[in-house]
């Protein structure tokens, strides 16, 4: 039987247009040059530059992205639970437009979401910073924890919880030591996609963010514009790539983890 | 009387819907009690309702003398082993067994610990108990339920259709570790089924239900034996239905009947029969013995009806036959003999024979539906 060739070509593809570009920064991310990205010689004078003090507002805006991240996931994870168990135990008559309105930012293009804040937070007379982006990132990620969460809801069998009552769990009980468990692999699931959605959002940030509160994704792109700075953003997008790859290990050996360890 | 656990005049509705209505009985304290009926007859409404899962409409259940309608279901002394296991997946089995105890919070972490041990060993799972659910087989998980209930003491054992998602083999072998179990710990047991072999094997006593209501009470061989009405016949075994009109009184035990298509035959008279009156016989098919020619040993209390073999299934420990007797059908099983060693030929389809039962088997129903006739193997008894 003669194998097909497409599984090999589409592998090939895959690889040139997911992970080549991705090699080249991290190779540029070592290279000598700073306008070409012929090779020149390896070096860490980038990553070295980085530490620079006059390099300062970079670590700024990258303590910034963090933290917004941080809570706006924090949020989006106790939110976004609480309406997904919301929308799946309590049925009411306007059940279709509450899902809708759950979809909602998940599907809106970015461009309409931070023009529409912006205006909502303009008229409401909010100072723009750090706090507008905050509010605005837990917009879109608590719906997509709520989306997450509710997948999980759907394969949730009922009965444990009458079985928890029925064992003398209180209803506070229930949700500790029975809900929240089996939920909780979407709680996180929801908890990483909405900080990843966080750390990387430029559209929505730029249009809600004032004076001194740049985030890391809006400092790259003005950096980017000066292409001096271009080796610059190399290195810090490699020292990023490594510790998102460190975290997705490290989350994923959490869970092989719980299944491994009960044999 | 200990009565343990008391119905009375429970009622609940679902909506205009009542499934249970108006029911009163009684559960003695340590017994085996079935809830034996077809799906939707309200079996599992009222386990809910002892559980506290609801609340009834109308009427109160009494546990031990204390009315537990207002008593939330956590508070209730009683533990439920659901249909589906409802095992905590994301819990050991050692885990999900101390479920119960923790939250007690009447023993100590060594207590718990040594109960938990004891509850795994007594449903034969020590081996297993470091392992999650999805890592057991069914049966395995409807041992953890059962040890997860038990380990709490409670007062009332309540069991919905433990064992109706395993196989018929392994049904049968937890039913009786079911019922060592019950005597091991001497607990109440609740039992929902709708399968009739399970309930008649296990229970002390059965209820048979349908509609919301009980039918009948008894222990099985009573329910077996001597069935109140046409649902309860049909639908514990089966059965031939014998319809007919009551002719003149013989002695003081048998009268005779005019039976529809048979003429006239003996009837056992259990209870008083006044000619002319319309009755109806159970006759179960194991009661009618067939053979090629007329048995000559035959007492004059001995029924006897020619017919032809119309179909028969080979089961194994017992072939069911299909005989044609003029109009109608009977439906007759009979043990054979040992298939190798026996002179006679065994019985085939086409074969003319007799149909012979003491009248005595023939049991005169109080109540008589030509619905119930579907609830038969053979519903066309009449074609």
């Amino acid at each position: 039987m003669k194998s097909s060739r497409l599984p090999a070509i589409v592998f090939a593809l895959v690889i040139v247009f997911l992970y080549v570009p991705i090699l080249f920064l991290v190779v540029n991310s070592f290279n000598e040059a700073r306008f070409s990205s012929t090779w020149t010689g390896f070096t860490l004078k980038w990553y070295a530059a980085l530490f620079n003090p006059q390099n300062r507002d970079l670590w700024e805006a990258t303590q910034r992205t963090l933290l917004i991240a941080v809570s706006s996931s924090a949020v989006s994870m106790i939110l976004g639970t609480l309406s997904a168990c919301a929308l799946h135990w309590y049925r009411t008559k306007l059940q279709r437009l509450n899902y809708g309105m759950i979809y909602l930012p998940v599907i809106i293009p970015d461009l309409l979401m931070g023009i529409s804040l912006l205006l909502f937070f303009v008229a409401l007379g909010v100072t723009l910073g750090t706090v507008t982006i905050l509010i605005a990132h837990i917009t879109f990620c608590a719906s997509f924890v709520t989306v997450v969460v509710l997948g999980r809801l759907q394969g949730f069998d009922e009965s444990v919880i009458a079985a928890a009552r029925d064992l003398g769990a209180t209803r506070w009980v229930v949700i500790r030591r029975v809900i929240l468990p089996l939920l909780a692999p979407g709680i996180v699931a929801g908890g990483l996609l909405s900080f990843t959605l966080s750390v990387d959002d430029y559209v929505i940030t730029f249009f809600v963010t004032g004076p001194g509160s740049t985030t890391l994704p809006l400092k790259i792109y003005s950096m980017v514009k000066h292409s001096r700075e271009l080796p610059l953003i190399n290195a810090i997008s490699t020292i990023f790539l490594v510790v998102t790859f460190l975290i997705v290990w490290w989350s994923q050996n959490l869970t092989r983890d719980q299944t491994v360890r009960s044999h | 009387m200990s009565d343990f656990l008391v119905f009375e005049n429970v009622t609940k509705r679902f909506g205009d819907l009542a499934v249970v209505s108006e029911i009163s009985f009684s559960v003695e304290k340590g017994e085996i009690f079935s809830l034996l009926g077809p799906s939707g007859c309200g079996k599992t409404t009222l386990l809910r309702l002892v559980a506290g899962f609801m609340k009834p409409d109308e009427g109160r259940i009494l546990l031990n003398g204390r009315d537990i309608n207002q008593i939330p279901p956590e508070k209730r002394p009683v533990n439920t082993v659901f249909q589906n296991y409802a095992l905590f997946p994301h819990l050991t089995l050692r885990q999900n067994i101390a479920f119960g105890p923790e939250l007690a919070k009447k023993l100590s972490r060594a207590e718990i610990d040594t109960e938990v041990e004891r509850m795994l060993d007594l449903v034969d799972l020590a081996s297993h108990a470091d392992k999650k659910p999805s890592q057991i087989s069914g049966g395995q998980k409807q041992r953890v339920a059962i040890g997860r209930a038990l380990i709490n003491k409670p007062e009332v054992l309540l069991l919905d259709e433990p064992l109706a998602a395993l196989d018929l083999k392994l049904r049968q072998r937890l039913l009786v570790e079911l019922e060592d179990l019950h005597e091991e710990v001497g607990i109440t047991f609740l039992y929902v089924t709708h399968d009739q072999g399970e309930a008649m094997g296990i229970s002390d006593r059965i209820a048979v239900m349908r509609a919301g209501k009980i039918e009948q009470i008894g222990a099985p061989a009573a329910i077996y034996e001597t069935p109140v009405n046409s649902f309860v016949a049909a639908f514990i075994g089966d059965t031939n239905f014998l319809s007919g009109v009551a002719g003149e009184e013989l002695d003081h035990e048998y009268h005779n009947a005019v039976l529809d298509d048979l003429g006239i035959l003996r009837v056992y008279k259990d209870r008083p029969i006044l000619q002319g009156d319309r009755l109806t016989l159970s006759l179960r098919p194991e009661t009618i013995a067939l053979s090629r020619a007329r048995p000559g040993t035959l007492t004059e209390n001995h029924n006897a009806a020619r017919g032809v073999i119309e179909d028969m299934i080979y089961l194994g420990s017992l072939t069911r036959f299909r005989v044609r007797s003029g109009a109608r059908l009977f439906m007759v099983e009979s043990q054979h003999g040992r298939f190798f060693l026996d002179d006679e030929k065994p019985l085939q389809r086409g074969d003319q024979v007799w149909l012979c039962w003491h009248a005595n088997d023939g049991y005169r129903l109080e109540n008589f539906s030509e619905e119930d006739r579907q609830l038969l193997s053979f519903p066309g008894g009449k074609e």
